[in-house]
């Protein structure tokens, strides 16, 4: 029952950090627009593996892409510059969407562990029934 | 008349086999996008080799309880030095939940034989 209940626990550290990455998709595709802004990554802390003893993994510092902003030619543009052109946000929304997947496949990879946990320790129970 | 209990202590070892892939395949499935890590596996269940790192030896399996030394950590958990495959995973967790019903079910029948031979259906 102890790896059940652990499984539960690791499958939960699992979604918690799949529903942060997304959560930061989502604020990287709503700020696609806004001039200067820098994509954020969620990285995943390194931590020391052992047999004996499993964990889930933890969400570590979210940085910024490096990657240098779009230049957009729109002289129109209140913050264009001499040239007509101005700083956009290095946001690839091609990418953002792939993320995205890939986040949402691994959270419902996470989420059928959980549940399978569930329905073993649920049938666990059932043999006291009766 | 209760040589029939090791059924018992099969579908209880089975059970906690099951728990512990479960808890491996789990952690696999939940680091798979962390850096350094490699899957982990458990070897496969069966009835010959003692389940306990520290069990005693023995020429044949049947010369020791196998199943009285069978506890969640004493299945042979080891490194595959290979990273996550989602695909496998999945798999294998869906053989681990048929075999954990299995014993289930095992366990169940054998209670039912037992309530019947005692008289209460």
């Amino acid at each position: 029952m102890t790896d059940l209940s652990q499984s539960l626990t690791i499958s939960s550290d699992g979604l918690r950090l799949q529903s942060q990455r997304l959560r930061h998709v989502s604020e990287n595709v709503a700020n696609a627009d806004t001039p200067g802004y820098q994509r954020k990554l969620l990285s995943v802390k390194t931590t020391a593996f052992s047999l004996s003893d499993t964990q889930g993994p933890q969400a570590g510092r979210v940085i910024l892409d490096q990657t240098p902003v779009q230049e957009i030619y729109d002289p129109a543009h209140p913050l264009a510059d001499a040239s007509g052109h101005y700083r956009g946000s290095n946001v690839d929304l091609v990418i953002e969407i792939a993320d995205a997947r890939a986040a949402q496949r691994a959270y419902e990879a996470n989420l059928k562990m959980f549940q399978q946990a569930r329905e073993m320790s649920g049938s666990l129970l059932e043999l006291l029934r009766k | 008349m209760f040589e029939n209990i090791g059924i018992f202590k099969v579908a209880t070892g089975m059970m906690s086999h099951a728990s512990a892939r479960q808890n491996v395949t789990a952690t696999n499935i939940s680091n798979a996008e962390t850096p350094g890590y490699t899957a982990q596996k458990v070897r496969d269940f069966d009835l010959e080799t003692p389940r306990a790192p520290m069990a005693m030896h023995a020429s044949r399996g049947g010369h020791l309880d196998a199943f009285a030394t069978a506890n969640a950590n004493g299945f042979d958990r080891f490194d595959t030095d290979q990273p996550v495959d989602l695909e496998n995973e999945l798999l294998s967790a869906a053989k681990t939940q048929s075999d954990h019903q299995r014993a289930v079910s095992v366990y169940r029948s054998t209670l039912g034989i037992l309530r019947t031979s005692l008289g209460k259906m």
